[in-house]
């Protein structure tokens, strides 16, 4: 899978994070990017692997802060890692409950994947990019280009080039 | 595409792209081709190589891309009104690709594949390192030449197999697939003795999946069936499945003998297409001896 520590260390060094180590508690502190406290056990949040880690070494029992996630997603993904902790709970139910949790904006959706691959939650990364891939399928370029704003900076001959290269890809 | 990951705070002042559509314009953001190559890929490789393909057209950025997915998914399912076959789409693709891992190979042809190129092909994506191969030839009346290249992959950890494969002793190398925990298999009256052999040199396998088509079985030339000789062969197998069973003589065979020799063995699912047998099999099936105490069988 994604190697989390690609795109987490990029702007902000994960080491300072590691100031005050002292022994792990049954709940820890997360603090967002808006500066909101969250609580949670810590059965929930080490469902994040970067969580984890931290937490393994014993580098957890201050507020850990994550810069790169805003309350509104932490939120959600705090609720996603609650429902998970125990997944052999039953499976209909839980299937149920990504189904629902994942029908969100497209803004939403990016932010989900964007926490979940710089939290390292392998479940939900792969249920988000499951749902984007789902929105690219089947759809003509140009329906894929309308639906996530892409501009298409090919001229068009450079496009008919791409297109006569890829003809075995497109159906016409 | 490195600052992929501190969007969000600084989205209102981040490229805004400004579409215009005739009179109107409309303001609106493109985060998805702001994502990092990585995570771009990530949500590829949920998509088929050719959808995936069908992306490179949408601008610059996404020009690349297909190429560095770690997974190839090819199929001929509407191919037949294009214009290259199959066997030149494999070619190119493998050409274009350049991801330096290739961890899933999956290939699903309707007809039979011409062992030299198929040798090809598994050559180049051994060579990359595959670790999920899934091979399915359906509906060929014809026999599927493996070729001996398979049994030389070290790094396969999944391998599934779904089509008429003939195989010839001689080719078997000796060599072992130290890697392989999962097999899933395609098993008809003729590949009996392929899927033996594979379990030979498979001493780490975990799950064992069986698939039975009962459609094609006109030209039954059962070979070699029965349980594969030796023991200490599956002896790490958690789980068996066996989807088409028909309580035939090898079959029957089959599954006593991963019932008689599995310690770590705790699931057992066999699935039948006569559904009144389900209750009298469970009984027959419970009466064999099991070597694995916590052992659970399901009949479906």
């Amino acid at each position: 899978a994604i190697q989390s520590s690609r795109f987490s260390c990029v702007g902000f060094p994960l080491a300072y994070i590691f100031l005050a180590c002292k022994k792990k508690s049954m709940a820890l502190k997360l603090k967002s990017s808006d500066n909101k406290i969250f609580e949670v056990e810590e059965l929930v949040a080490v469902q994040s692997e970067t969580i984890k880690s931290l937490v393994e070494d014993g580098c957890a029992n201050n507020v850990i802060p994550l810069p790169n996630v805003d309350s509104k997603t932490l939120e959600l993904v705090l609720d996603w890692c609650k429902n998970h902790v125990d997944v052999k709970l039953d499976e209909e139910k839980l299937k149920e409950y990504e189904d629902k949790f994942i029908e969100v904006d497209l803004a939403v959706l990016y932010d989900l994947l964007m926490a979940a691959n710089y939290l390292n939650i392998k479940d939900l990364l792969n249920r988000a990019s499951q749902k984007v891939a789902d929105m690219l399928k089947g759809k003509k370029p140009e329906q894929i280009r309308e639906t996530f704003n892409i501009v298409n900076d090919f001229s068009p001959e450079e496009e008919e080039e791409i297109r006569k290269e890829n003809l075995w890809a497109f159906e016409e | 595409m490195a600052n992929s990951a501190t969007h969000h705070q600084s989205d209102s002042k981040r490229k805004k792209v400004e579409l215009s559509q005739d009179t109107d314009t409309v303001v609106s953001i493109d985060r998805i081709s702001n994502l990092s190559d990585s995570l771009i890929c990530h949500i590829l490789s949920f998509l088929s190589t050719e959808e995936a393909v069908v992306t490179s057209i949408l601008s610059n950025r996404w020009k690349p891309l297909w190429t560095l997915v770690p997974k190839i998914n090819l199929n001929d399912n509407r191919r037949e009104e294009h214009p290259l076959s199959l066997t030149h789409v494999v070619y190119r693709v493998l050409a274009l690709h350049r991801a330096p891992l290739l961890r899933n190979f999956s290939l699903k042809s309707f007809s039979p594949c011409d062992p030299f190129h198929l040798d090809t092909w598994i050559h180049t994506v051994i060579g990359r390192k595959v670790q999920h191969l899934h091979l399915q030839f359906s509906h060929s009346k014809k026999l599927v030449k493996l070729p001996r290249t398979v049994f030389t992959c070290k790094t396969i950890v999944i391998l599934e197999l779904r089509a008429d494969i003939c195989l010839c002793f001689d080719s078997i190398y000796p060599s072992m697939y130290l890697n392989l925990v999962r097999l899933e298999f395609g098993v008809n009256l003729s590949n009996w003795h392929v899927l033996k052999a594979l379990l030979l040199v498979a001493p780490n396998l975990k799950v064992l999946v069986l698939d039975k088509n009962d459609d094609d079985e006109e030209d039954n030339r059962l070979c070699c069936v029965g349980p594969p000789e030796g023991s200490g062969c599956l002896s790490l197998l958690t789980a068996f499945s066996f989807d088409g069973y028909q309580e035939l003589e090898h079959e029957v065979e089959f599954v006593k003998y991963v019932l008689s020799e599995e310690r770590l063995l705790n699931a057992m699912t066999i699935k039948i297409y006569d559904k009144h047998l389900k209750e009298s099999l469970l009984q027959r099936l419970s009466m064999f001896p099991r070597q694995s105490t916590k052992c659970l069988i399901t009949v479906e």
